[in-house]
């Protein structure tokens, strides 16, 4: 009987396929097979033994009988992996649908800065790229041959009608059409009589207002540092005196060179800070212009989206943004 | 604005270092650009001991003190004993140039003498730079305090005129450092000569200009000493001779432009009027001026001899052989002389202050500091008296305060003694009025202090922006409404670039000659009345030229493809105003796809319908397409897109003829696809939520249905007329074949789902209605059965 054991074991070791299966099956539990001829010997046993013996069988036969099932079971899943091995593919080929579509990191940028305000509770308005010289600039504290307009080379379509040179049209206009308190940005396109490797004669602002009663310098510089650090992640914010003809007092916004850190380089002048922002007080004269009451006093500010896209993405020239070439385009998908 | 380290020094004491200082009163508001060391190219002073001409070249013998150099030159005007910046053979000049002997025949220059371009003080100068000969020979430039200095260059906001100066920076400094300013000697002794006897002045405009004064001197026209010559090339202005520079060096040292005419070649007296119409003056850079009525004028009884407060005449100017000076210090109104100045495109240092604003308060300080400086450096005799014409005195304005507002405005908690110092140290003479009141006094040069906000940000600019903590205002605010439009924009963008196209953005001016071609209606343009260049005259009524513009520049860089779409403006001319629209706009063109899985294919029209039925979808719209009556479409494969009856906007391929226009080939593989379509008109059709609609109750049943129709007919027609049946639940165009015998007639294939919500189908039911649907189709279209 061990012998019997010895070789099946030796030979279900060996099976490959159902067929070596399906003859080592005959062989030992066929109606002539090994273990019915045990069966036979049994004839000239006494009946303890023959007890003893049967059993032994019986335990043979079902331990034959589970190793084949489980040799079966085993051939079974060997075939199918292999079946499934032959219908392999690449999968390191690319996908049948491509994302080769790309928005212009003008619009991420401008998404981007939108998503920071809303969250902070600005509303999202929307101005006229042209505009009176009246909204330009009259209504914003910039009369008819002030020096301040040197600072913004002007387009124009007749005397009174011109290509608006920043945003803060729009304060005025919501201002008029709206009561206080208003709290907004706004972001478009604006055109100054400019061009080289800094500039372009068109550009994107986002102009942002908030006013309400009792407004402080103190909150401006919260709201503006906030946005600043989310934008840029954890740069250091300074606040300088300057000058805009709308507000008072005015301040510039610089923050620490994200390509130095500080230390001093080439877009940084070596100074080891980075102009971002112009922002203010909203200068009383144009509150007056508006018929805001007395109590009402807030601030504003304007940043180009330009710059703080080629700042972000580390664009190196203003011209890319208007090319529009495609290698360039689908590096912002 | 340049100005000199070592300059600033003699108006007020400074302990900090240049590159500190330039941070200081950067964080002022005295915005710094650079800060640059002079560089000597390590030159020492020379002094010419022999000269010999050869072909128009100066063969010098230069002592160093420690030894004597050979060097040519080429400047004419060397002269024994003169002396200049010398470098030796080897020595490096700041422009990059090394210097290397050479040879002139048997002459072998040793060095090279100076000019202030090479020592880049001056862009480009017209001879060499001549130094003091009590100077030593072989003295090293950087050891004198002239050369030993730094230029700093101040970018001043225009509010800021007070201090385009040495004067005014150094007030400012003196604010912020808290020290006190020390003013130069103003004086000079007089002869028995009276102005009043030589000259007089009359004023025919006092509005614009408020102050004239003269004073006279007989002098003595000689270069400037070196401190005055470097001074004003340290400042960016070019050395003249001594009673042009002295002006010169007064208007920087004090920011009084003032202006010297040789009073022998005056006419008369003086009158300040305004000029004749086409009247014409030849002014001081050579070039002739035509006047007119608003423009103020300084003539004599002949001819203007100045353009107020802008420049002189030529024929009125100091020269080498001027003997008398008449110098004017005057006051002007900055908006006539900015006009003026614009007017003629004529700018100078003079009209730049005075369209800032000059303090009527300092035309005689300044004219007394000339006249010493005239004394000492032109041998000047100054006659007694002089003409101050004026109607009004010129008094400073006073503004009450508040402690309690600034801090409210500023958001801080300075204490009252705190900002009544830094409004003491800017001379604003502060003066307690009540327990929260005080009165200041603003000096008649700072014109931009008007009301409380402005003292509150100069107490904010001296104590340092960074002494106000950041705090978060709480605002209670409502929100609008937006429209669809403005909400539509960003996902539209979203939604393409999923789709696989890139987002351009272009200059929303554009030529008028390409945009004629796009155009229905010129009348409606909005031009430009000064362009940057002629390429961009007119504003965009279309999307489609900078998309090709975009297509075409991406060709020349040997793309195989362009997917690209834009959301912008257009712009229409209405009346004096002008309407804007916003406008998606997209163009296709080259290989759809290129890859393993499809192999190669090439956009066409239904690649770009994609866009206008996401639209349809976005905005819950339909449009209609009729068949296209736009000019630049190709006829048999575009649709103008209507909406409600408007025209908004159009799909198809680009007429044949057009590619001509953008200098592309047409090849019927590669065609280009554009659309456009009016966001602003589709609005007021969009509604914005799709109510749910019921699903099928019943299980539903699904039938092909194909037949045989004229090509002219639209599938949409066929389909819609499928979709009128109440049962009809869902249709499918699956399959449309136009090779058919009959080359007139294509095949259409349609899956149709059939719903019924009272009871289950039966068979009968279903061949009833299918032959419901294809009779209707029969009668309509005259469809036959696919066999």
């Amino acid at each position: 009987m061990y012998h019997i054991k010895k070789e099946f074991e030796a030979l279900i070791a060996d099976a490959k396929t159902e067929e070596d299966i399906k003859q080592i099956k005959a062989k030992f539990l066929g109606k002539k097979g090994k273990v019915s001829e045990l069966f036979k010997q049994m004839g000239g046993l006494g009946d303890e033994q023959k007890k003893e013996f049967g059993k032994n069988i019986n335990k043979l036969k079902q331990y034959i009988e589970d190793s084949l099932t489980n040799k079966q079971t085993q051939i079974k899943e060997i075939r199918k992996k292999e079946s499934l091995e032959k219908e392999s593919i690449d999968v390191t080929l690319p996908a049948r649908r491509g994302f080769l579509g790309s928005i212009h990191p003008i619009t991420k940028t401008i998404i981007e800065i939108e998503d920071i305000f809303k969250s902070m509770g600005f509303d999202v308005e929307t101005g006229y790229e042209i505009e009176f010289d009246r909204y330009n600039f009259e209504m914003l504290n910039i009369p008819k041959e002030h020096p301040a307009r040197d600072m913004q080379d002007t387009f124009y379509i007749n005397d009174n009608v011109l290509l608006r040179t920043h945003t803060s049209p729009t304060q005025i206009r919501v201002m008029e059409s709206k009561k206080p308190p208003v709290m907004f940005i706004s972001p478009g396109k604006v055109y100054r009589r400019d061009s080289d490797i800094t500039h372009s004669p068109m550009f994107h602002q986002v102009e942002g207002l908030l006013i309400d009663k009792d407004i402080h310098f103190s909150d401006l510089k919260g709201v503006l540092s906030d946005f600043l650090k989310i934008f840029f992640g954890d740069v250091p914010v300074r606040f300088r005196p300057s000058y805009f003809p709308f507000t008072e007092p005015s301040a510039e916004v610089d923050i620490g060179c994200i390509i130095c850190g500080g230390k001093g380089c080439r877009v940084c002048s070596n100074t080891g800070y980075l102009e971002v922002l112009g922002c203010g007080m909203v200068h009383p004269n144009v509150l007056k212009n508006v018929n805001y009451p007395d109590e009402y006093n807030g601030f504003a500010f304007g940043l180009g989206v330009e710059r703080f896209a080629m700042l972000k993405y580390g664009i190196d020239n203003i011209k890319l943004f208007f090319e529009n070439d495609i290698r360039f385009l689908k590096q912002f998908s | 604005m340049k100005v000199s380290y070592n300059w600033l020094k003699e108006f007020v004491d400074i302990e900090l270092s240049a590159a500190e200082l330039a941070e200081k009163i950067t964080m002022a508001g005295l915005e710094v650009d650079s800060v640059t060391k002079i560089d000597t190219c390590g030159s020492v002073v020379g002094e010419i001991v022999d000269i010999t001409e050869k072909d128009n070249l100066y063969l010098t013998k230069v002592d160093i003190g420690s030894e004597v150099l050979n060097i040519a030159t080429a400047d004419k005007n060397v002269n024994l004993h003169d002396k200049f910046p010398v470098v030796k053979e080897g020595a490096l000049l700041s422009n990059g140039v090394k210097i290397s002997k050479k040879k002139f025949g048997d002459f072998v220059s040793e060095g090279m003498m100076l000019s202030a371009e090479e020592l880049n003080l001056e862009d480009s100068s017209s001879g060499l730079l001549k130094l003091d000969e009590t100077l030593r020979n072989g003295m090293a430039l950087s050891e004198i305090d002239e050369f030993n200095d730094y230029i700093i260059d101040i970018e001043l906001t225009p509010n800021r005129a007070d201090a385009l100066s040495i004067l005014g920076v150094a007030r400012d400094i003196k604010a912020i450092t808290k020290k006190s300013i020390k003013y130069p000697k103003m004086d000079f002794a007089l002869v028995e000569k009276n102005i009043k006897n030589y000259i007089s002045v009359k004023i025919d405009d006092y509005k614009n200009c408020p102050r004239y004064t003269l004073l006279m001197a007989d002098v003595v026209v000689k270069p400037s000493p070196m401190f005055i010559r470097l001074r004003l090339l340290k400042s960016g202005i070019r050395p003249i001779n001594n009673v042009v520079d002295i002006t010169n060096y007064v208007l920087m040292a004090m920011g009084q432009p003032m202006h010297s005419f040789d009073f022998n070649r005056l006419s008369g007296d003086i009158c300040v009027r305004r000029a004749k119409n086409k009247e014409k003056i030849l002014a001081l850079d050579s070039k002739e001026y035509e006047l007119d009525e608003s423009m103020l004028v300084i003539a004599d009884s002949k001819k203007p001899v100045a353009i107020a407060g802008v420049m002189g005449s030529e024929e009125s100017s100091v020269t080498d052989d001027t003997k008398t000076v008449a110098l004017e210090s005057a006051h002007f109104n900055p908006v006539s002389v900015r006009m003026t100045a614009r007017k003629l495109k004529l700018h100078s240092e003079s009209s730049h202050r005075f369209e800032r604003g000059v303090d009527p308060n300092l035309c005689l300080t300044a004219s007394s500091y000339a006249m010493s400086l005239l004394e000492k450096y032109a041998d000047a005799k100054v006659y007694m008296g002089y003409i101050d014409q004026k109607e009004t005195e010129f008094k400073p304005k006073t503004i009450v305060c508040s402690f309690e507002g600034i801090n409210r405005l500023l958001g801080s908690d300075f204490e009252q003694k705190a900002v009544k110092e830094i409004v003491e140290y800017l001379d604003f003479k502060p003066k307690v009025i009540s327990i929260d009141k005080f009165k200041v006094t603003i000096p008649t040069y700072r014109f931009d202090i008007e009301g409380e906000a402005d003292i509150a940000e100069e107490v904010a600019r001296c104590m340092g922006y960074d002494k106000i903590a950041p705090t978060l205002p709480v605002v209670q605010t409502s929100f609008k409404r937006k429209k669809p439009v403005d909400y539509a924009k960003h996902q539209i963008t979203k939604t393409l670039a999923d789709m696989g196209l890139s987002e351009s953005v272009n200059y929303s001016f554009t030529d008028s000659s390409k945009l004629k071609l796009f155009s229905k209606n010129e009348d409606e343009f909005v031009y430009l009345k000064n362009p940057l260049i002629e390429g961009q005259d007119v504003m965009r009524t279309t999307l489609v030229c900078g998309l090709l513009d975009n297509l075409k520049f991406n060709m020349s860089k040997n793309a195989k493809s362009a997917a690209l779409f834009e959301i912008g403006r257009v712009f229409f001319k209405d009346g004096d105003f002008a309407k804007e629209s916003d406008r998606l706009g997209a163009v296709m063109w080259g290989e759809a796809s290129f890859n393993w899985i499809e192999g190669r294919r090439f956009y066409d029209f239904y690649d770009m319908k994609s866009v206008t039925e996401m639209l349809e979808k976005l905005f819950n719209i339909e449009f209609l397409y009729r068949k296209t009556e736009r000019k630049f479409l190709h006829t048999g494969r575009g649709a103008d897109l209507f909406v409600g009856g408007k025209d908004v906007g159009f799909i198809g391929e680009l007429h044949p003829d057009f590619y001509d226009y953008y200098d592309i080939k047409f090849d019927k593989n590669m065609r280009i696809i554009l659309c456009e379509v009016d966001l602003n008109s589709i609005a007021e059709y969009v509604t914005r939520v799709k109510m749910f609609e019921k699903l099928p109750k019943l299980p539903t049943v699904v039938r092909d249905l194909a037949v045989v129709v004229d090509k002219s007919i639209n599938a949409s027609d066929v389909k819609r007329a499928i979709g009128l049946f109440d049962n009809v639940y869902e249709v499918v165009l699956f399959d449309v074949y136009d090779k058919l015998e009959d080359s007139s007639k294509k095949s259409l294939a349609f899956r149709i789902v059939l719903k019924n919500d009272d009871k289950t189908f039966v068979d009968t039911e279903i061949e009833e209605i299918m032959n419901n649907i294809f009779n209707a189709l029969v009668k309509k279209f005259d469809a036959k059965l696919r066999g």
